[in-house]
């Protein structure tokens, strides 16, 4: 009875997937192919792709120049993460405390930047950390410095605005989890004799663990990638993957081989991923597991 | 009694209610207190004013002489057990008993011991290993109850514990609370809406309403005494007869007019004079009903009726008379019933002169088509 009732809903599911899947499939499968298959391809003198397929795109990427930066990648790509989190969690812990009413006036403030170009917000950041910006001014007037700092064109800046851009992506996914959080579950931290960091840190972050686990990735993955930022503020020594995949692509022409360094970055991405998400699997299946085992 | 536990003109509100008002109660050591009544009759409140999660606008809080009104939850001897059990989902129920024992940073082996000592104690032993999730909800009830005892705190208040248990659990569980109880012999300060959770358990109940308490006293005086109407209507099933005065014997009681029954004689002592407005109030198990006849039908506390419904309710039956412009429900044992009685039978209501409680009608209660209503009226209308 109930295969045959499920018959036209699954054919329903697939009709009703499909769109999406056709969207999926011509935006992101169909690229990340192309960019995939360039790798193994080489350059002609004109830019163009020349026929014929080569190894020796992945060979480059053995580079020891590309060593560093990729180092680098992952440590400004993991420093943001990090400190995006360590921000977010008190503001998501706030704003799932604060009265109904509060929130979605605090949800706005946190939204409101995206009505500004990135782009913008970016070159925004770069009139205020210029040598005669705003911040420089301050901190001269302070005098706590012989002379002004360079506030522009380093790695601090690079991470600053890392930071400042990525910083509601890791908020959202943090308030969405801590807003179905049980708050009682601290009162009877408290109540045990828990003080309030203590209850914090013992049964609000454990609580809200996926919600840190989608924002950790979601931060992570989008400033691995991260182009814009780094050639707009950063310097020499800030340069990440996407600055070198741009070199290639535009100055040098060289799409297979920028084509090649953005599939291991891909690929490097997708492992990520997998692991991350067979680990919820594992969990979310060992749950069930001891659910079913009590049920019987 | 000097009090173990002692609020002293506590007062909370929230914006512009007053959820508790000017509160003074004292709590024996090792007693179990209830506070009943309805819902934000303030008792959750008063429990939280005691854990610490909330703070009075005036008034203090004393524990064993120790003046606990502003300390923080995590410094006061006590622990709660909230009502949907506050389980932490992520550890296991020997974590989740451990917790207070972690966070007071005792030793592994203590922890250990004290924590096996509790899974024995509510017998959890073999779900030790299992996450909140997989627990039944008796089994989450105990784990909650072992969590806050094994800090062995001074007082353990229970929240509405057994409000989420469906009725066979709950009756278990209060005798699994009273042993508890016993085995740990500390104070117990039990909220509840439920009064015969709060007659089985307790040795002291407060019932509560709109903020302040109504009576206090032992489960057996509440139901037997009632002080005021709330009460009487709050704890079991109560007949509520409007009536005045008609005369007082100083030794025996006093005797009420109440329109459409007749006299009612009550063996209580009123210090009340004749002519004043009084609400009668009857337990459903103080009424007989007897076969109609005509040598008993115009004495005191006597009345025909006409059967309006019959409910059976197991053990008891229920049954709705009506006489004139009132009704009563009786509740009385099926044996007691008048053979061969039905609905629209005929039958002679008789009230018990020992159970027929008077008090004053003070309380603004309504009381439509009752003459001293009236009687009020042509004074206010000349």
């Amino acid at each position: 009875m109930s295969a045959a009732k499920n018959i036209p809903s699954r054919r329903a599911e697939w009709l009703l997937t499909l769109p999406s899947l056709g969207w999926l499939a011509v935006f992101f499968v169909a690229p990340a192919l192309i960019v995939f298959l360039l790798a193994f391809k080489t350059a002609d003198a004109t830019g163009g792709v020349s026929a014929g397929w080569t190894l020796d795109n992945l060979r480059a990427l053995a580079d020891p120049q590309y060593r560093p930066i990729l180092w680098r990648t992952f440590w400004i790509s993991g420093t943001t993460t990090l400190i995006c989190l360590v921000i977010a969690l008190p503001v998501s812990f706030a704003m799932a405390r604060a009265a109904p009413r509060w929130r979605n006036f605090l949800l706005l403030l946190i939204i409101i930047p995206f009505w500004t170009n990135f782009l913008i917000r970016v070159f925004a950041w770069k009139t205020l950390l210029q040598s005669d910006g705003l911040v420089s001014q301050l901190l001269d007037a302070t005098r706590l410095f012989d002379e002004s700092p360079t506030l522009l064109y380093n790695s601090g800046a690079v991470l600053l605005i890392m930071v400042y851009t990525q910083l509601p992506f890791a908020i959202l996914p943090l308030y969405a989890a801590a807003e179905r959080f049980d708050f009682t579950l601290m009162d009877a931290a408290r109540d045990l004799g828990a003080s309030g960091f203590r209850a914090f840190r013992s049964v609000f972050i454990p609580g809200i663990s996926r919600g840190l686990g989608a924002a950790a990735l979601i931060v992570f993955v989008a400033t691995i990638g991260m182009y814009v930022v780094p050639d707009i503020v950063g310097g020499t020594d800030s340069e990440m993957i996407g600055n070198k995949i741009a070199q290639r692509a535009q100055g040098d022409r060289n799409l297979p081989l920028a084509s090649a360094l953005a599939a291991a970055l891909l690929f490097c991405v997708l492992l990520l991923l997998i692991l991350c998400s067979s680990a919820f699997r594992r969990s979310e299946k060992l749950d069930n597991a001891l659910k079913g085992e009590l049920q019987a | 009694m000097p009090g173990f536990l002692s609020f002293e003109n506590v007062t909370k509100s929230f914006g512009a209610v007053r959820a508790v008002d000017d509160v003074s109660l004292d709590i024996a050591r090792g007693e179990v207190f209830s506070l009943l009544g309805p819902s934000g009759c303030g008792k959750t409140t008063l429990l939280r004013l005691a854990a610490g999660f909330e703070m009075p606008d005036s008034g203090r809080i004393l524990l064993d002489g120790h003046d606990i009104t502003h300390l923080p939850p995590e410094t006061r001897p006590v622990n709660t057990v909230f009502q949907n059990y506050a389980l932490f989902p992520h550890l296991s129920v020997a974590d989740n008993i451990a917790f207070g024992l972690r966070v007071a940073g005792r030793n592994k082996k203590d922890i250990a011991r004290e924590v096996d000592a509790m899974l024995d104690l509510v017998r959890l032993r073999s779900e030790a290993q299992r996450k909140p999730a997989q627990l039944s909800g008796g089994q989450k009830q105990r784990v909650a109850i072992a969590r806050a005892l094994v800090n062995k705190p001074q007082v353990l208040l229970l929240d509405e514990p057994l409000a989420a248990l469906d009725l066979k659990l709950r009756q278990h569980m209060l005798a699994e609370l009273r042993a508890i109880h016993e085995a740990a012999g500390i104070t117990f300060i039990y909220v509840t809406h439920d009064q015969t959770e709060a007659m089985g358990l307790s040795d002291r109940i407060a019932v509560m309403n709109a903020g302040h308490i109504e009576q206090l006293g032992p489960p057996a005086e509440i139901y037997d005494r009632p002080r005021s109407h709330f009460v009487a209507g709050f704890i079991g099933d109560a007949n509520f007869l409007q009536g005045t005065i008609s005369a007082i014997s100083s030794r025996s009681g006093c005797e009420i007019d109440v329109p459409d029954f007749g006299k009612v004689f009550s063996a209580e002592q009123m210090n009340l004079p004749v002519g004043t407005c009084v609400e009668a109030i009857i337990r459903p198990e103080a009424i007989q009903l007897l076969q109609p006849s005509p040598d008993v039908s115009t004495s005191t506390n006597t009345c025909d009726a006409v059967i309006d419904d019959i409910i059976p309710l197991g053990t008891l039956t229920r049954c709705i008379v009506r006489m004139n412009g009132i009704s009563l429900t009786a509740e009385l044992p099926r044996k007691m019933l008048p053979a061969g009685v039905a609905k629209g039978s005929r039958v002679l209501v008789r009230l018990d002169s020992a159970s027929v409680l008077i008090m004053p009608r003070n309380d603004g209660t309504p009381a439509a088509g009752n003459h001293c209503l009236d009687d009020d009226k042509s004074v206010v209308i000349p």
